[in-house]
């Protein structure tokens, strides 16, 4: 399997009026061509992120260092803004958390979805409403010819983010990030798009980088993932090792908040604490003060491990699921 | 690590006034105005209505054919023009600072009706509303002026009566906000009554909105006295007023132009202080960003 | 948006019916206006039979219907003092007063658009800063004032522009510049604060996650929907700049409707003024209609509520 999308060593800060937010700190990950891969964690652990520096799509005020930040053997660092927009829809193409924010209210959905086709030379106007109408078709948003006249008010959040999806393979991208899909609509509506969003992948044979916050999400749909704790991946693998085995307390943890796994004899367990201000350096493992297996050894310097496919920054060994 | 100190956010927002220089001298620039109006007797070298017909049209003192006893010169019925320039500050800032709380008084009374129970009192505020907005202010002051005689007392009154407007819109949205917030819902639920709702409650959430209101009203009456003055029919000669000067200048306005351009800089000075002290209000009341 | 039509339209006619009466009422109450305008002169006689002729010995009601009756037909009474018909007076003068407040609406959306484009997209740099303090000073500044100072430098000192009348294009430029530069502070800072808002909008990431150019996502999917307070403000600055030609019509010595209302308030005039009043709220409730009708075009969604 080739490498897509790497980032190694990944820094993004971000200075405000409290101080300087160090927003990431040292994330490294690889996505490979065809795949899907998770990136799961609490809101504000940095993963969105994580998403917006490979679409170079950062706060204005965010200073970014990486060690590497490539796609497809490009050195994504070095790139201009010109490169960037030539990257953007073509190669990277992305859908977000909120469908009802997402898409322009003035302007119609033929529009949207056409304009970055057209702009990026891939066609005419009639060859842009011809592809956007399979798409839509495609996606199920009928009927097209309706629908491309439309306005985004004039649709339901659901059909918003099918849209979404076919207004973001309209330029045939490589790598769609999803941030978040389903986390804004209601639960049948989540089933569906993740399985729209599966089948597209296999028929497309794009690579997905899935963001999301539901372990439960990541193990139906995501083939590996990474979790990520306060500006840190603290844990990569196959999914099925992962959810299995974590090898991270924060991992175990996520696992047992999932609804699904309880049972009366496994009660849902609630993370204790709360995560620490990512302001200034952050010494030893993020995680400590709300690990059960914490110990002194803990605040000094956390290696990198590897154990059978999986990868984790943790001290210990054992970690009970 | 977890427990970050929050600061006392009143302490937090004088911080950040004392950081803000817009605001610090617009405030300087306000309280000199306010000090010289106040002590206009003892700090103006002559009496501003005292006319001497040899000495007129003196230059200011840096300009050939000067008197230093007139430090900015004479007008055209040998009147100190500094000194009717500190007495016109009086005339600015009475008008300016009765007219900001009369027609505050008038304008948040409205919006907070309108904004709190909504519905047909809302109804009938949107229609006074609409109806004072449709008129043409200065014209309907003009009017007013011209058929009640000009002085201070109508100047304000009239002036009073009809800039409430910008009150009344910022306040009814801002309540219309609050009403739904959860305190507010908290408040009734506690069995509150209307009024102490709308005293404990809500007031001081809009209070902040309201006093940046204030600062534009106040600007904007001072530039509507200057402007009817001006026009003949705001505050009557002789007594010294921005407005005044100006339109008894504007025949010297070839020969004498600094006659003009003096009283037009101290009203151009004292509102844009008084803008800058709203901006910086607002700026410190709303941290989170310039809008 | 039918429905809201409709009641707009309702609540304009509302509106222009109180102005129309509070005008009539403000004017009719103020004093004897036979008398006045008899002269000191006159006998109880003379003042009583003008009374009659003007109709003014009947009730205010009376009156104020029969003044509502003509102005629906388009008779706005005659002058006190030329005794012309006042719809006269003002179709010789509206072509003038509203070329300079359409021209100085014109002048001073092209010059706050851009400006408060460029302070948004840079916000709290030195060029946002500048185009802030800009727009502070210009809120300051007394338009008489500026008036005469423009007179004084560039009709005088320069010798390059007219100073009063308006006989040719040369003569609307200090006047329109006057009223351009009155309105530009507003409107400046609504479009930056509006674009500031648009431009933390989700729509505007997609949209640059899409790699389409930055003048693209401004014109097409930021500019449009910025806009929208913008047309409205316009609007009403419209009306303000109706109403404000009084004084730069005085400055300017422009004999256009603002002159005009002037003249008549110190003359008591009162049929000119009282219709000056009930045009500019005429305007100002066509204008508010219009804009909102222009933001129903610029976002689908006010279409439907």
């Amino acid at each position: 399997m080739n490498p897509l999308l790497r980032i190694e060593d990944l820094h993004v800060d971000i200075p405000g009026a409290a101080g300087v937010l160090r927003a990431l700190r040292g994330v490294s990950l690889t996505v490979n061509e065809g795949e899907t891969f998770a990136l799961v964690g609490e809101s504000g652990c940095g993963k969105s992120l994580t998403a917006m520096a490979a679409l170079g799509l950062l706060p204005r005020a965010a200073r970014m260092r990486a060690g590497r930040l490539a796609l497809d053997g490009q050195d994504l660092t070095r790139f201009s803004q010109r490169r960037w927009n030539a990257l953007r829809a073509t190669q990277v193409a992305a859908i977000f958390q909120e469908p009802m924010t997402a898409l322009n209210p003035v302007l119609t959905i033929g529009r949207q979805m056409t304009e970055a086709y057209v702009q990026h030379g891939l066609g005419s106007e009639t060859e842009a409403r011809r592809r956007a109408s399979e798409l839509l078709e495609r996606v199920g948003v009928l009927p097209v010819g309706r629908r491309l006249a439309q306005y985004p008010h004039q649709m339901s959040g659901g059909l918003r983010q099918r849209v979404m999806i076919a207004m973001a393979l309209m330029c045939r991208p490589r790598l769609m990030i999803a941030d978040e899909p389903t986390t804004a609509l209601d639960v049948t509506t989540q089933v569906e798009i993740l399985r729209l969003l599966q089948e597209l992948q296999r028929d497309t044979g794009m690579a997905l980088l899935l963001i999301t916050h539901d372990l439960g999400v990541v193990a139906h749909v995501a083939e590996r993932m990474a979790v990520m704790y306060a500006g840190e991946v603290v844990e990569t693998g196959p999914v099925a090792q992962v959810v299995t085995q974590p090898a991270h307390p924060y991992t175990a943890a996520l696992l047992r908040c999932l609804p699904v796994q309880a049972t009366r004899d496994r009660p849902l367990v609630p993370i204790p604490g709360v995560v620490p201000a990512l302001f200034g350096p952050l010494e030893g493992c993020a995680f400590r003060n709300r690990c059960a297996l914490a110990g002194e050894d803990c605040a000094g310097s956390i290696p990198w491990r590897e154990r059978a496919g999986q990868g984790y920054r943790c001290l210990r060994d054992e970690v009970p699921a | 690590m977890s427990d970050i100190a929050l600061p006392d956010p009143r302490r937090a927002a004088l911080r950040r006034a004392l950081r803000h220089g817009g605001l610090i001298a617009g405030l300087a620039v306000v309280a000199a105005v306010v000090l010289l109006a106040v002590f206009a007797p003892l700090i103006a070298p002559h009496d501003p209505a005292a006319q001497n017909l040899t000495l007129r049209l003196i230059p200011p003192a840096w300009q050939e054919g000067g008197n230093p006893a007139y430090l900015l010169g004479t007008d055209h019925l040998g009147r100190d023009y500094l000194s009717r320039l500190i007495f016109g500050a009086r005339v600015s800032l009475a008008v300016g600072l009765s007219v900001m709380v009369l027609s505050g008084l008038i304008g948040a009374t409205l919006g907070f009706l309108g904004g709190y129970f909504g519905g047909r009192i809302d109804d009938l505020v949107m229609y006074v509303i609409t109806v004072r907005l449709s008129m043409p202010g200065l014209l309907v002051a003009l009017a007013v002026m011209s058929l009640l005689g000009g002085s201070l007392v109508t100047m304000i009154t009239v002036l009073s009566l009809l800039f409430w407007d910008r009150y009344a819109v910022v306040t009814r949205t801002a309540v219309r906000q609050l009403r739904q917030a959860d305190f507010v819902t908290a408040a009734r639920v506690a069995g509150a009554s209307h009024r102490w709702i709308l005293w404990h409650e809500v007031r001081p959430n809009v209070m902040p909105q309201i006093l940046v209101v204030a600062t534009l009203e106040m600007a904007m009456a001072i530039l509507s006295e200057a402007s009817l003055s001006f026009l003949g029919l705001g505050i009557q000669p002789p007594t010294p007023s921005w407005g005044i000067m100006i339109a008894e200048a504007r025949s010297f306005l070839f020969a004498k132009p600094y006659l003009v351009w003096m009283p037009g800089l101290a009203i151009f000075a004292l509102v844009l202080a008084i803008n800058l002290l709203g901006d910086g209000l607002r700026d410190v009341s709303q941290p989170e960003g310039r809008r | 948006m039918l429905i809201y039509l409709r009641d707009k339209l309702a609540l304009s006619v509302l509106v222009l019916l109180t102005v129309s009466l509070i005008g009539f009422a403000l004017l009719r109450l103020s004093g004897d206006l036979a008398a006045s305008l008899a002269g000191e002169n006159a006998s109880l006689e003379e003042i009583a039979a003008l009374r009659h002729s003007l109709g003014l010995d009947r009730s205010l009601i009376v009156q104020y219907g029969a003044w509502l009756a003509d102005a629906l037909r388009g008779d706005l009474g005659a002058s006190f003092f030329t005794h012309e018909p006042v719809s006269r007076l003002f179709l010789d003068r509206i072509g003038v007063t509203a070329t300079m407040a359409g021209l100085a609406l014109v002048v001073a959306l092209a010059l706050s658009l851009p400006l408060g484009v460029i302070a948004a997209l840079r916000p709290n740099t030195w060029i946002d800063r500048a185009i802030s303090a800009l727009a502070l000073s210009g809120q300051a500044m007394p338009g008489f004032w500026l008036g005469l100072m423009l007179i004084s430098f560039f009709g005088v000192t320069l010798r390059w522009l007219p100073i009063s009348g308006s006989s040719t294009p040369a003569h609307f430029v200090l006047p329109v510049a006057v009223l351009a530069l009155g309105a530009v502070p507003a409107l400046t800072r609504l479009m930056r604060s509006g674009m500031l808002d648009v431009l933390e909008q989700d729509y505007i990431r997609t949209a640059r996650s899409k790699g389409l150019p930055v003048t693209l996502i401004m014109l097409r999917h930021a500019m449009r929907n910025a806009l929208l307070p913008v047309v409205s403000l316009s609007a009403v600055q419209l009306g303000a700049l109706l109403g404000g030609s009084v004084i730069v019509e005085t400055v300017f010595a422009i004999e256009g409707i603002g002159l005009l209302t002037y003249r008549s308030i110190q003359r008591n005039d009162f049929p000119v003024v009282q219709a000056m009043l009930v045009f500019v709220s005429v305007c100002y409730v066509a204008l508010t209609l219009l804009a909102d009708l222009l933001n129903a075009w610029l976002d689908p969604r006010l279409r439907e509520a």
